[in-house]
């Protein structure tokens, strides 16, 4: 007997096996497709081949923002504080079959009020790529979010799309890359990657090899950065996402340079990160990294973050479905640089929500300037408010 | 006159008789155990896939989720949700593993323990609920606790103690219709007695010889709200599915 019988409850109504049952061809592509469905309420339904998609499917957001920030002196006479504005328009278009060939793309057209005397307009692809599936590798091609990192915000291992740390979502960026995926089993594979477009000290190419083993799943990965030419870096590394009832992950990357093709190790540069996880009374959700870059020599890390110690914790409370509030920081503390976000969202409305918010910047967090002068403005510090309303369709 | 009598006399013996069959409708004597595995193979599939709602009321305000489902045997599935908010989400459930995909950002994650107990999507259905499985006699000590009429069906009432720790619940309670074999009602207890869930058939149907539930309101009664009803339709059975259905390769399609 199975305990889930009671358990259409569930998504996944756990059941055993019925042998009666006729046997029939099942098209995975048809059935997820929006007007893909089966044939009614029957057994064995013979075909699910009907619904295949015409053309495009499109979805995405649209979100106005407005902002008030003051920099730094904080006291009234001396301050300075301006107003910004900001619409965007995501679209998001996915075609094609998921069974042979499919392209997607996400496109952000962004308006920005306050910060010249006519509105900037900026545009964003974010995707673009196609991806053909063949019994021996998905192979990909264009602009598309190439993720590995088992961190929230800190992920040496990630060196083709960063979290930007200054969206409310942190999303990632797109790389331009070619890719194929061999899969060697239903929870293993190599992963391909080379980047396209760009210039040889910058172009990535290697290789990550994944699986689950025991319910954790890893994976060991090997790049080199700017090898074309025989002088750049060789990045290898190890990653892991485990269950200790909370949730744990671990990275661990070395960047060796390389020069004539020979490796110096004198210049290696190691990254640790530590991370974990944890949830409770079904409305708190609590993660904490910690990202370590020991160096050898003068060169610094690889990825976003490059400050020898860096701290990310985030505490979230949702009292219900439609109200989240999150509290996040980041933070070099012999940089003396900080970067905390506080925001509070409701659901107003089916696919609409508000969110407040307040942004406070101190330093240069992500250690981009610790090889050479910052920019003036980097030391200043910052505070915004903000409103954010967005609906997805 | 006489043949008044008797229809009254034979009304009055109607009446006493639906009376009795409320307190406690007459039904076969079967063990527990015997009732569990009708209820098993009434309900069994090598693979099914459907078209679910989840509709979830929060009291003031009913959130819709709309879903694609895939499932093959009683520990592995694939989902996908298809309404705005959560568009391309998609979950891949394997035995005790859960991984979720979101589309936006091309991530896979790994579901951690944690996160299993708790309300997946925002419904009254938790992750563990989803993923719980195995023989419910390994688990459980089964009693037969008499008959109910429930929703004008006869019903067995069961009584399931759990035996070994690795249970969600310590204890639960099952209404079984006596004649279709579904679980038509179930209560989900803590240690300390208190009741924490509520499931409850809206809607079952036939597909040939079996019947199965297709409409369930699913409560938890430490949430406010009015629990999370799950529809499906344009049910299917016994497909033949790609051999990489339930892998990760396809989750990241």
């Amino acid at each position: 007997m199975k305990l889930t019988v009671l358990a259409l409850v569930a998504l996944v109504p756990a059941i055993t096996v019925w042998s009666q049952e006729g046997q029939s061809g099942f098209d995975p592509d048809a059935f997820f497709s929006p007007a893909g469905s089966g044939t009614g309420e029957t057994e064995a339904s013979a075909s699910t081949q009907s619904a295949r998609p015409a053309g495009l499917e499109f979805s995405g957001d649209a979100s106005a923002d407005i902002l008030y920030t003051v920099l730094e002196p904080f006291d009234e006479s001396a301050r300075t504080s301006d107003y910004t504005g900001a619409t965007s328009l995501r679209l998001d278009a996915t075609g094609g079959d998921r069974n042979e060939a499919k392209v997607e793309a996400s496109a952000i057209v962004l308006m920005i009020y306050g910060v010249a005397e006519a509105p900037v307009m900026s545009f964003e692809l974010k995707k673009l790529y196609l991806s053909i599936y063949t019994a021996l590798a998905d192979i990909s091609a264009g602009r598309m979010v190439i993720n590995y990192g088992r961190g929230t915000v800190f992920s040496p291992v990630d060196l083709f799309s960063a979290v930007d740390t200054s969206d409310l979502g942190l999303g990632r960026t797109g790389t331009d890359a070619l890719r194929a995926l061999l899969p060697l089993g239903d929870f293993s594979g190599l992963d391909l990657v080379a980047t396209l477009g760009a210039s040889t000290g910058e172009s990535i190419a290697g290789g990550r090899l994944y699986g689950n083993l025991a319910g954790v799943d890893a994976g060991v990965s090997a790049f080199g950065v700017g090898l074309a030419d025989g002088s750049g870096d060789i990045v290898a590394g190890l990653d892991f996402k485990g269950d200790l009832e909370l949730g744990v992950s671990a990275e661990a990357v070395a960047r060796i340079p390389v020069f004539d093709w020979h490796p110096d190790g004198s210049e290696t540069v190691y990254s640790l990160m530590f991370g974990a996880d944890y949830s409770f009374a079904d409305a708190w959700f609590i993660d904490a990294e910690y990202l370590w870059n020991l160096r050898t020599g003068d060169a610094y890390a690889v990825g976003a973050f490059r400050s020898d110690h860096t701290l990310f914790g985030a505490i979230s409370w949702k009292p219900d479905e439609l109200t989240a509030l999150d509290l996040r920081c980041i933070a070099a503390p012999f940089e003396e640089a900080v970067q905390a976000t506080f925001s509070l969202s409701r659901s107003v409305a089916a696919g609409a929500s508000i969110v407040g918010y307040a942004l406070y910047r101190s330093g240069d967090v992500e250690g981009r300037y610790l090889d050479g002068p910052a920019p003036s403005a980097i030391g200043l510090a910052s505070f915004s408010l903000g409103i954010r309303l967005s609906v997805a369709y | 006159m006489n043949r008044m009598l008797t229809i009254a006399a034979a009304l009055a013996a109607s009446s006493f008789l639906t009376v009795v069959a409320v307190a406690q409708p007459t039904l076969p004597s079967l063990s527990g155990e015997a009732i569990m595995n009708k209820v098993d193979s009434n309900a069994t599939y090598t693979t099914m896939a459907y078209t679910g709602t989840m509709e979830i009321d929060l009291g003031n305000r009913l959130l819709r989720k709309e879903m694609k489902v895939v499932a093959e045997g009683k520990d592995t599935s694939f989902v996908e949700f298809s309404n705005p908010e959560d568009r391309g989400v998609r979950y891949l459930k394997v035995d005790k593993d859960l991984w979720m995909y979101f589309p936006s950002e091309q991530e896979t994650v790994k579901i951690s323990g944690h996160l299993l107990k708790e309300g997946m999507m925002g419904s009254d259905v938790s992750y563990e609920d989803a993923l719980e499985s195995g023989a419910i006699s390994d688990k459980y000590d089964i009693s037969v606790v008499g008959t109910e009429l429930l929703d004008g069906r006869a019903c067995y009432v069961l009584d399931l103690k759990a035996k070994v720790r690795t249970v969600n619940y310590e204890r639960q309670k099952f209404w079984i219709d006596g004649e279709r074999f579904v679980v038509l009602k179930g209560e989900m207890y803590a240690k300390s007695g208190r009741l924490l869930k509520e499931s409850h058939a809206l809607s079952v149907k036939q597909f040939g010889a079996r019947w199965f539930a297709t409409e369930v309101r699913m409560e938890d009664k430490l949430k406010k709200g009015g629990g999370t009803v799950f529809k499906m339709k344009d049910i299917q059975f016994g497909m033949t599915l790609p051999e990489d259905m339930f892998s990760l390769r396809r989750l990241n399609r």
